[in-house]
């Protein structure tokens, strides 16, 4: 019985040679580009040297965990992490909601195609791209945002010269980049509300807003609440929110800091790559990094809890 | 009467809203475009808005004499090119076999690469796996820790799933095996789906910096968006004002570093504001499908 079984395991696996040969390229790419990583992480633990690899290195406990709790430019990197991504999660957050109700609102079908043309393109634009443009709008002196504030009577602001500035201009930008690609999800969910609960709301002499407030908005709430649970699970790893741009994430931030503004931009990805890459601090990095991840896991597990409670269904 | 004048408020605020919203997206690439047309040295002393200040070429032609940018454009393309079809084949041919659903430990499969999708290793040990692999310096690192893609190899299999039975039945009764079945009745039928993965995998690849960072120390495997990282920040200002010092050898000198940045950046630019409005379509429909699945 069993060699039978196992026999048609033999056949099955033979039948299907061609399925599993498609399967192997994506497979071995998976495990050694995923799955060896994964278990790299082991080196957040050792005193890991490059040459003598994960087997000879030293295991050292949580000494890698303690160095970086002591350090104060990680509690910089942290405060910087938390703050941006929370500005975001208030401001960056709700931007394509508002976007795509007041779309739903136009009434020329043309017209709405042109604007989501328009506002889709700047997500398919790099980084390095939209930092160069930022820099150069911005410039202190003859950029042509000071020109204009200085044709107005208005001091010149060194946008990139002075710290204080870093969080607003990266907030506008991740907004500026991703407003109109980040609303696809959400207009997509109000195209599929029925049409007739319009009607009816307007028969029943619903104004405008009592619509969108009662009509419009539910429509969209869950996949606003799956976005948001999403985002906040990836608030401290710096991945960016779920579709790559509801918050800066290292590529970002990377393009539009300087050494001026450092003390403000610079956040645990952006540290730990200093210390582990550039540093070659692996080990203390690697902790770094075992450390955001276990922070975005309980974010992600607490937001869906508190959502679960709230509305009754989550994420998972 | 009060309602009605409430709603026309109403419509020409948004309306400026979103005329706004479109202004300020288009504006810097106007302003880099005609900045990277007008005469380095005007530019310097007067202010430019919207057109060219003495109108020239001069900057394009400088940065297309440049070799280590021509080359850095040539590395761009080629990854683009071999990175978007490698990735194809690796996740279309994946597709084809997770999307059968007699597949020999089906659940077990689609688990392995479910999981990565959620948890990753993070930057320090993937680095230190480059270097173990003897990747660093090479091209191949453009092209192969990126190949695969588990979101987009769903993307791929919920379209198969779509596309009528009755066909590969009717092959296979004629004794096609898969490989037949996936090359001559799938391959076809599936240009669209191809289409939306092709032209995000291609942005990616022709956007991407980062790896080149991490593991190319070799400048002359630079992509272009590195070089131009680079030349808009100090690194690079050097090399550049000789190109601009030797560009203007008798006559007068009609470049500047700054007016060379932005012509560098909108080369840069240039072929997603390309293809950006013919591929618009698919970018869309693969974002939706993903988010259905997902």
């Amino acid at each position: 019985m069993k060699q039978q079984r196992a026999g048609g395991f033999l056949r099955t696996l033979s039948q299907q040679k061609v399925l599993l040969l498609f399967l192997l390229p994506a497979m071995g790419l998976v495990l050694v580009f995923n799955y060896i990583p994964m278990f790299g992480l082991v080196m957040a633990f050792q005193d890991y040297k490059i040459l003598e690899g994960y087997f000879h290195s030293d295991f050292v406990g949580l000494a890698n965990f303690k160095e970086f709790f002591a350090s104060p430019d990680f509690y910089q990197a942290l405060r910087n992490t938390i703050a941006i991504n929370l500005i975001c999660l208030v401001v960056v957050f709700p931007m394509p909601i508002i976007f795509s109700v007041l779309l739903n609102e136009l009434v020329s079908a043309k017209l709405k195609k042109t604007i989501q043309t328009i506002t889709y393109l700047p997500y398919f634009i790099s980084w390095v791209v939209v930092g160069g443009l930022f820099y150069k709008l911005l410039e202190s002196k003859s950029g042509v945002v000071n020109v204009l504030l200085h044709s107005l009577g208005m001091e010149d602001i060194p946008f990139f010269r002075e710290a204080q500035y870093f969080w607003p201009i990266i907030i506008f930008a991740t907004i500026w980049k991703g407003i109109g690609w980040n609303s696809i999800l959400y207009l997509s969910a109000i195209n599929s509300i029925d049409p007739h609960l319009y009607e009816a709301a307007e028969v029943d002499g619903a104004n405008r807003f009592q619509r969108i407030w009662n009509i419009t908005l539910p429509g969209i709430a869950g996949t606003a609440v799956f976005l948001f649970v999403l985002t906040v699970g990836s608030l401290m790893n710096g991945s960016g929110g779920a579709s790559g741009s509801l918050a800066p994430n290292f590529e970002a931030l990377w393009n539009f800091r300087n050494a001026l503004v450092a003390g403000k931009s610079d956040v645990l990805d952006i540290y730990a790559y200093q210390q582990g890459v550039q540093g070659a601090q692996y080990a203390y990095a690697a902790a770094i990094g075992v450390f955001q991840s276990l922070m975005s896991l309980v974010l992600l597990f607490s937001c869906n809890f508190l959502i679960k409670k709230w509305r009754g269904e989550a994420l998972f | 009467m009060a309602t009605r004048l409430n709603f026309r408020w109403f419509d020409i605020t948004v309306g400026a809203l979103f005329i706004l919203l479109c202004f300020l997206t288009i504006y810097p690439f106007l302003y880099a475009l005609s900045y990277s047309l007008s005469n380095g040295q005007s530019v310097l002393t007067q202010n430019m808005y919207v057109w060219p200040i003495d109108f020239t070429f001069d900057n394009y032609k400088t940065v297309f004499a440049n070799n280590s940018i021509l080359s850095a454009f040539y590395i761009s393309v080629l990854k683009t090119v071999l990175g978007t079809a490698l990735s194809l084949i690796v996740i279309a041919t994946a597709a084809y076999s997770v999307s059968k659903k007699h597949l020999i430990l089906k659940k077990s499969i689609l688990s392995f690469f479910v999981i990565p999708m959620y948890i990753s290793g993070g930057l320090l040990p993937f680095y230190i796996l480059i270097f173990n692999l003897g990747l660093m310096n090479k091209f191949l690192v453009y092209l192969l820790p990126g190949a695969f893609s588990g979101m987009f190899m769903f993307l791929i299999k919920v379209y198969y799933e779509t596309l009528p039975g009755e066909v590969e039945e009717s092959a296979k009764i004629d004794g096609a095996g898969d490989f037949r079945v996936f090359a001559s009745i799938f391959v076809p039928l599936s240009f669209p789906v191809y289409a939306t993965v092709a032209l995000f995998v291609g942005v990616a690849q022709w956007n991407a910096w980062f790896d080149a960072m991490l593991f190319m120390s070799n400048t002359d495997l630079h992509p272009l968006q590195l070089l131009l990282q680079n030349i808009l920040r100090e690194a690079e200002v050097t090399t550049f004002s000789q190109v601009a010092a030797l560009s203007g050898p008798q006559g007068i000198k009609r470049t500047s570093v700054e007016t060379l940045r932005m012509a560098t950046l909108m080369v840069t630019t240039f072929p997603i504001l390309f293809i950006y409005p013919f591929f618009q379509k698919y970018f869309i429909k693969g974002v939706v499908l993903g988010a259905v699945k997902g």
